[in-house]
């Protein structure tokens, strides 16, 4: 179990974390959401270490973390850490070099390195030259970097931005095969289709504080916090918050414009467009008169 | 052009294994230098064992045609000796042909080798064979920067020329400096990356080696041994 | 400007190579000492190779098969200081004879002298010289003389594989004509890579002055 009691940050004078609690736990994916700037990735590089709280402290496993140099190894060595953007973590020219860069340092086995590439599906690319990999390649290599160290904890930060639907599917998978392998994982990320897909724990951070911590998704506290990320998807949202735009009037529309308006909202969210489907008690109602209207 | 060179160095067909490959360069080239039955040999093998890596080679020929169009047109007619043709007050001698045939002849038999290595090595290969630790990290590490500093620079080289950033020679000045600024920002902030991503996997001073199969070294052998019979005929 | 693979004789690429090593060892010392001191200078040097590096390849211009030019030395220099930008311009030479193929490695000895050794501390004088007086001469003239060196010491090293007649006369003879054929590429070159680098290193003052002061 990794955690943080009460942690402050600031960079400069600029207050970032504000007395933040956050747990995570192994076999479990904890996932981290909120807005651009809310604090997600310095909540993270405090996980691993790379930062150090001005207040409050880091714990792993019940124990506090003393930031000492062995403490700060063995910290290293349980909880690894994937950058947002691969070409910011990778260091070494080649895969080969890239991978085991973690393990020789840690003096662990470099049977570890080979096992992750063969993880994340980068078996035979050990020679390759670390350009010449496409984005989601370099996105993987970045994530066995992390596995290769053997940790406890995966840390990945936003790892499905700017991948494509097999890409996308690729992480998910990944992910969800850590947690099989009892591995904590811990995502920051704006994507809701993402959360909802592995998520056991969420936290919403604001401006540095958590706001919503559970098991389930607010989608509406989603919506106000700004977590983009309802491509694909029709939500249902309840008639009594007025921001959303209703499309849809059970009271007022024709059946046939009902129907209209339904199927496109179907064949936008079809194409991955964000779709906000309103409704309220006419709900069922309505949805019976299609229905009757059809036949 | 590192960008084309680099994929021809992964994608092309190499016959022998990196340290095989490196070695018989390194060994070949001062017998080259030295002797004109072994630049022979070596000019056939090398320019076989190039065209077969890759047909990038015939572009990689073209790449120093001015420096040996205006260095052996000096050489040419500068060299003194016995007149065999003039043109105005310039002379071409006897000595002056002389010279520049073997000057030729030495610098396509090395310049196939040369090539030969440039085709199907790429710069991590070449450094394995560096043992000096620190040098060995920071030439890693260089080309590693080099590789994403060379992307964003590509990238800003195409958003400047969507805006005509490079018309006439004026603007062309102005924007080559204004992305070498960048470049330069840049530069500062991935070193700061790099301490982070090194930092965040427990660098304790060890940077891998790259593995590199072995094989070809036979091969090699024979190479090497053919060039090297050329002191002696 | 790179002299190529194999062009010149067995004999002076020796020489240049035995001019060349002792600098550089040196270099590599005063570099360990450095990293020895503050690890992190590891970072530090190796993404200054690869700007180096990258500026070159910047300027490359797409006429086809046109010799190539002094690697933003000028700049270096400024920048770094003559001894590191030696050390590290001969690795960036090595780099740019193994990625680009230019230049060569019997040649690295006589290019690292050229371009890495005697450009540059030239360069770094003229910009000491008038850095007093006028940042923007200095900075013109740190690109302009390092380029303009670069194109002379080639010259010579060219002119001494090839004399016209054995002795000093002849190899004087020579040089002038091989001055005289690369002025056509060289000259315009460091005029140009000049401006550049004015207009590149006064934008790095104004942003990061603290870079530019020793
Ligand atoms: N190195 C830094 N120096 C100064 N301020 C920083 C630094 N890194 C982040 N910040 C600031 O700290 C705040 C939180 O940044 P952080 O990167 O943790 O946000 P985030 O939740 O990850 O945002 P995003 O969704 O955009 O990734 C932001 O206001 C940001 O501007
Ligand atoms: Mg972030």
């Amino acid at each position: 179990m990794i955690e943080t009691r009460d942690i402050w940050f600031s960079y400069g004078d600029r207050e970032v974390l504000k007395g933040l609690n956050f747990m995570a736990r192994q076999s479990e994916v904890t996932v981290v959401m909120g807005k651009n700037g809310a604090g997600k990735t310095t909540l993270l590089l405090h996980l691993n270490g790379l930062l150090r709280p001005k207040k409050g402290e880091v714990r792993l496993n019940g124990v506090r973390v003393s930031y000492d140099k062995r403490a700060l190894f063995e910290l290293r060595k349980k909880v690894a850490l994937v950058f947002q953007n691969p070409d910011d973590q990778i260091i070494a020219p080649t895969v080969w070099e890239e991978v085991a860069f973690g393990p020789a340092n840690a003096g662990l086995n470099l049977e570890n390195a080979k096992r992750a590439l063969k993880l994340v599906g980068l078996e035979g690319y050990e020679e390759r030259l670390c350009s010449q990999l496409s984005g989601g390649e370099k996105k993987r290599l970045s994530i066995a970097d992390a596995i290769a160290m053997d940790p406890d904890f995966v840390v990945m930060d936003e790892p499905t931005a700017g991948l494509d639907q097999p890409g996308f599917d690729s992480i998910v998978e990944l992910i969800l095969m850590l947690r099989e392998l009892g591995k904590g994982v811990v995502i920051a990320t704006h994507d809701l289709e993402l959360a909802t897909k592995v998520g056991d724990r969420f936290y919403y951070l604001d401006a540095g504080r958590v706001v919503y911590e559970g098991e389930s998704i607010d989608y509406r506290l989603a919506k106000r916090l700004g977590i983009r990320g309802f491509a694909g998807m029709i939500m249902i949202a309840s008639t009594t918050d007025t921001s959303v735009e209703q499309i849809v009037n059970f009271n007022g529309d024709s059946e046939h414009e009902i129907l209209e308006k339904t199927l496109k909202a179907v064949l936008k969210a079809y194409r991955g467009e964000s779709v906000l489907l309103k409704t309220g008690e006419g709900f069922i109602e309505g949805i019976r008169r299609i229905l009757e209207g059809l036949k | 052009m590192t960008e084309s060179l680099e994929s021809v160095q992964m994608n092309s067909k190499k016959v022998m294994g990196p340290k095989a490959r490196v070695w018989l360069v390194l060994l070949s080239l001062p017998l080259i230098l030295l002797d004109t039955q072994s630049q022979l040999i070596a000019l056939t093998l090398f320019s076989l064992l190039s065209l077969h890596a890759s047909r990038y080679y015939l572009r990689l020929l073209l790449a120093p045609a001015v420096f040996i169009l205006f260095s052996t047109t000096v050489i040419l007619f500068t060299i003194e000796g016995k007149e065999i043709a003039s043109l105005y007050f310039l002379k071409i001698t006897d000595k002056s042909v002389e010279v520049a045939q073997s000057t030729l002849l030495r610098c396509f038999s090395a310049f196939s080798a040369f090539c030969y290595l440039v085709l199907t090595t790429t710069l991590p290969e070449f450094v394995n064979l560096i043992r000096v630790g620190f040098l060995r990290e920071i030439m890693l590490l260089s080309y590693r920067a080099i590789q994403v500093l060379l992307e964003e620079a590509e990238s800003l080289k195409i958003s400047a020329e969507a805006r005509l950033g490079f018309l006439g020679l004026r603007r062309w000045v102005k924007t080559t400096a204004l992305i070498g600024h960048m470049m330069f920002l840049r530069s500062f902030e991935r070193v700061e990356k790099f301490e982070m991503a090194k930092e965040a996997r427990c660098y304790s001073g060890i940077f891998p080696s790259a593995r590199s199969e072995g094989g070809g070294k036979i091969l090699a052998v024979m190479i090497f041994l053919a060039i090297f019979s050329g002191l002696f005929i | 400007m790179h002299i190529m693979e194999g062009f010149l004789p067995a004999e002076w690429c020796a020489f240049w190579y035995a001019l060349a090593i002792p600098v550089l060892i040196y270099g590599a010392w005063k570099t360990k000492k450095e990293i020895e001191r503050d690890p992190k200078a590891k970072s530090l040097l190796a993404v200054s190779l690869g700007f180096i590096f990258v500026l070159s390849a910047l300027k490359l211009p797409s006429v086809t098969g046109s010799c190539s030019h002094p690697t933003g030395t000028g700049v270096a220099v400024v920048l770094f200081g003559p001894s590191v930008t030696a050390f590290l311009s001969s690795i960036a030479l090595l780099y740019q004879a193994l990625l680009l193929a230019h230049g060569g490695l019997t040649t690295l000895g006589a290019n690292t002298v050229s371009m890495g050794i005697v450009g540059p501390f030239f360069g770094f004088i003229a910009y000491k010289a008038l850095k007093k007086f006028n940042l923007t001469a200095a900075f013109f003239s740190a690109a302009a003389v390092a380029d303009f060196m670069t194109y002379v010491v080639t010259s010579l090293q060219l002119a001494l594989a090839f004399p016209a007649s054995p002795g000093m006369e002849g190899v004087m003879f020579s040089a002038i004509r091989f001055l005289g054929i690369f002025a056509v590429t060289q000259i315009p070159l460091a005029i140009i890579e000049a401006f550049i680098a004015v207009l590149l290193l006064r934008s790095i003052r104004t942003y990061s002055p603290e870079v530019i002061s020793a």
